[in-house]
C-alpha cells in the first residue's frame, strides 16, 4: 500500500479557523463531500475538523471478534489499546459480552481509560453456531459484519485486530492487524481498503503477499512480558516445557511430544534419570484431544511426564522459571502454512527465562532463534531428540545457550511493542489533526 | 467563537449521521463502487483449505438440490396489477403438476449426484489420513534405524559420540 491523498485534499484549509467563516466554509465543503461520495464523507470531514480544531483527542475503535476469549491475538490489541489509550479516546468493540477488568486480570494491562462496546451479531446465533466464525459467510448471505462496518465510521480511527477481512473499513483512517491471512480472497474481501496494514513476523507478511496480493506496511513483532525479576531467578530444573493450548485438532502436537520423550529415554543410556516432561497449556471442555493424552498417559504410569491445565499466569510463571530446556513442535508435518506458528509467544516467553528452546523448524520460530546462538531449531523428531541429548548432556553449553536466548527475548518485550505501537499512531495522529493528506490504500491496491 | 463552532459541527454531525445511518447499502456508505467478492483460486489453495472449500462446495449443491421455481409473482402496474399476479399465480398452479413432474426427477439427480460427491469426500478424507499415518510411520521407522544404525556404528549413545 502506498501513501494517496485523502479524497478531499483541499479541506484542510479552512480547518484551522475557529470563525464564522471557517464553520461555514466547513459547511459548504460537508456538503459538497455529501453530494459527491455520500453522508459518511460529509461525517468524516466534520469528525476530522473536530479534532484539527484541537477541540478533541481523536477517537479509536479497536475491533475483535473474539475479544471475549483469551488468546495472543486479543493480547495485542488490548496492548496496543493500553499504549493508545492516553493520545486517543479508544473503544474496544466485540460481539460477545466481555469486561475491562476482565481484559485487565488476563493480560495484567491498565485498559481504565478504554471502554468496551459490545455489538451483538444475529447471523450466528441464528444459524446455532455458537462461535462467530467467519468461514461459515459465503456470498450466498448478506455480510453479518456490514454493522461493524457501518460503526468503524463513527470514529476518526478504526483498528481492526480481527485479521476480518469481511469489515470494510469506513473511518477516516483504517489499520488492518493480521496475524495471518487465514482465508483466501474471496466473499466479502475488503483487506486491500484499509490506509495501513500491520503485521506481525515475516512469515505472515511472507503469506499475506502470496494469499491476498498486498503488501504490509508496518511489521510489529507481538508483545512479550514473561521477563522475571532478577530476585526470582532460580538454578534451573532437569524438566522439559511445552507451553501450548490443548487445541481440539491436535495442531500444538503434544502427543507426539509424548511419543518423543519415549524415545529420548530409549536412546539415552541412562534413561535421562531425573528429567521429565511437562505439557502446559490452556483447554476448553471438553476436549477429545486432551482426553487423548490422559489416556496415553494413563497407558504409561511410569512415564515421567506432567500435565498442567489451565494453570494460573503465577504457576507458568514458575514453571518457565524451573525449566531448562524448552519444546515447540508446532508446524511439524504440516502442509497447510495457518498450522504453523506465525510467530510463537511462548517460545519466546521460555527465553526470557533462559529456559533453552528447542523448536520445529518453520514459521515465525525462525525469526525468533537463531539456531546453535539462541537455541536450536529441528526439521524432524531425530534432529529434536539429538539437539536435546546434546544439551542435556552438556549443563555448560545449556547455560551459555540459555543466557544468549534470554538476551534475545529482551529483543519481544512489552515496552518494545508499546514504543513502535505509540511511535506509528502518533506519526498518524500528527497527520491527521494537521489537517493534510492521509495514508491510504493504493488505486491498485482497491482493484 | 469556539462554542458556537463546536455547536454547529455538532448539528451538522448528527444530520448527516442520520442520513449515513439511513443508507441501506456499503457502495452507498462508501460512495464509490465496491468489487464484494473474488472468485477462489483452488489451485492456490493448501490441502486443509481444499478440504474446507469442498465442504462449503458440497453443502451449496446440498442446499440447491430442490430446482423447483418457486417465483416471487409481482406486477409493477398500478391498477390492473392484483388482476395480474392473480392470474399468474392460476396459471403457476394449473402448470405446476406438468413442471413438477420434470422437476421431480431433476430433484432426484441432483440428491444421487450429491451423496455421490459427499461419499467420495469421505473416501477422499479418509485415504489420506492413513496415507498421512504411513507416511509419519515411515519417517519413525527411518530415524529409528538410522538411530540403531549410528549406535552400532560407536558403540555409545549418540550424544555420548558427540
Amino acid at each position: 500500500m502506498k501513501p494517496t491523498d485523502a479524497p478531499s485534499e483541499s479541506f484542510s484549509r479552512g480547518f484551522g479557523r475557529k470563525d464564522a467563516a471557517g464553520a461555514e466554509q466547513i459547511q459548504s465543503r460537508a456538503e459538497s463531500a455529501a453530494r459527491e461520495s455520500g453522508a459518511q464523507a460529509a461525517y468524516n470531514l466534520l469528525l476530522r475538523s473536530e479534532v484539527v480544531a484541537g477541540w478533541r483527542k481523536p477517537s479509536l475503535a479497536l475491533y475483535d471478534h473474539t475479544l471475549h476469549l483469551i488468546g495472543g491475538g486479543e493480547k495485542y490489541g488490548c496492548t496496543m489499546a493500553a499504549a493508545l489509550q492516553d493520545d486517543f479516546d479508544v473503544t474496544l468493540i466485540a460481539h460477545r459480552p466481555v469486561t475491562l477488568d476482565r481484559l485487565m486480570d488476563w493480560y495484567d494491562l491498565d485498559l481504565s481509560r478504554c471502554r468496551v462496546k459490545i455489538m451483538p451479531i444475529d447471523f450466528f446465533e441464528k444459524i446455532g453456531q455458537g462461535q462467530i466464525n467467519p468461514d461459515l459467510v459465503s456470498d450466498r448471505v448478506a455480510n453479518p459484519f456490514l454493522a461493524v462496518s457501518r460503526e468503524s465510521g463513527n470514529y476518526d480511527f478504526f483498528v481492526n485486530n480481527s485479521m476480518l477481512e469481511m469489515v470494510y473499513p469506513l473511518a477516516n483512517v483504517s489499520l488492518f492487524v493480521c496475524h495471518f491471512p487465514e482465508r483466501q480472497r474471496g466473499a466479502y474481501f475488503y483487506a486491500q481498503h484499509y490506509g495501513q496494514l500491520i503485521c506481525n513476523s515475516r512469515y505472515t507478511a511472507s503469506w499475506i503477499e502470496k494469499k491476498w496480493r498486498i503488501s504490509p506496511n508496518h511489521h510489529i513483532y507481538p508483545p512479550v512480558d514473561m521477563e522475571p525479576p532478577p530476585s526470582a531467578m532460580t538454578p534451573k530444573e532437569n524438566i522439559i516445557l511445552s507451553v501450548a493450548r490443548f487445541e481440539v485438532g491436535g495442531s500444538k502436537q503434544q502427543a507426539e511430544m509424548i511419543s518423543a520423550f519415549q524415545r529420548l529415554r530409549v536412546r539415552d543410556a541412562r534413561g535421562l534419570p531425573g528429567w521429565k516432561l511437562v505439557l502446559c497449556g490452556g483447554s476448553a471442555l471438553p476436549n477429545p484431544y486432551l482426553d487423548r493424552i490422559r489416556n496415553m498417559l494413563r497407558a504409561q504410569p511410569g512415564l515421567p511426564v506432567e500435565l498442567q491445565v489451565n494453570i494460573s499466569q503465577g504457576e507458568l510463571k514458575k514453571l518457565y522459571a524451573r525449566a531448562a530446556v524448552f519444546w515447540h513442535f508446532c508446524g511439524l508435518n504440516q502442509s497447510n502454512p495457518a498450522q504453523v506458528e506465525h510467530f510463537g509467544m511462548s517460545t519466546v516467553e521460555a527465553m526470557q527465562n533462559r529456559c533453552l528452546p528447542v523448536v520445529f523448524d518453520g514459521g515465525g520460530q525462525r525469526e525468533i532463534v537463531d539456531s546453535g546462538i539462541s537455541g536450536y531449531r529441528f526439521s524432524s523428531i531425530g534432529e529434536l531428540l539429538s539437539l536435546t541429548l546434546k544439551v542435556i548432556g552438556d549443563p555448560g553449553r545449556r547455560e551459555q545457550l540459555g543466557l544468549a536466548a534470554q538476551l534475545r527475548g529482551g529483543d519481544f518485550t512489552r515496552a518494545i511493542f508499546s514504543n513502535r505501537v505509540t511511535g506509528l499512531f502518533k506519526r498518524l495522529a500528527a497527520a491527521y489533526a494537521a489537517g493534510g493528506p492521509l495514508a491510504g490504500p493504493s488505486p491498485e491496491a482497491e482493484q | 467563537m469556539d462554542e458556537q463552532g463546536k455547536a454547529e459541527i455538532a448539528r451538522l454531525k448528527e444530520y448527516y449521521r442520520a442520513r449515513k445511518e439511513a443508507a441501506s447499502t456499503l457502495e452507498e456508505l462508501a460512495g464509490k463502487p465496491i468489487r464484494h467478492h473474488f472468485p477462489v483460486d483452488l489451485w492456490q489453495l493448501s490441502d486443509s483449505e481444499i478440504d474446507g472449500e469442498m465442504g462449503k462446495r458440497l453443502s451449496f449443491l446440498n442446499d440447491d438440490i430442490d430446482c423447483r421455481p418457486t417465483p416471487d409473482i409481482t406486477s409493477h402496474r398500478r391498477i390492473l396489477g392484483p388482476v395480474v399476479v392473480l392470474f399468474k399465480k392460476i396459471l403457476f398452479k394449473i402448470l405446476r403438476p406438468y413442471s413438477n413432474t420434470l422437476f421431480t426427477r431433476q430433484n432426484r439427480f441432483n440428491e444421487e449426484l450429491v451423496a455421490f460427491h459427499l461419499a467420495t469426500f469421505i473416501r477422499l478424507r479418509r485415504l489420506e489420513e492413513r496415507w498421512l499415518r504411513q507416511e509419519q510411520q515411515g519417517q519413525e521407522i527411518k530415524e529409528r534405524l538410522e538411530e540403531l544404525r549410528g549406535n552400532q556404528e560407536s558403540g555409545l549413545p549418540k550424544h555420548e559420540a558427540d
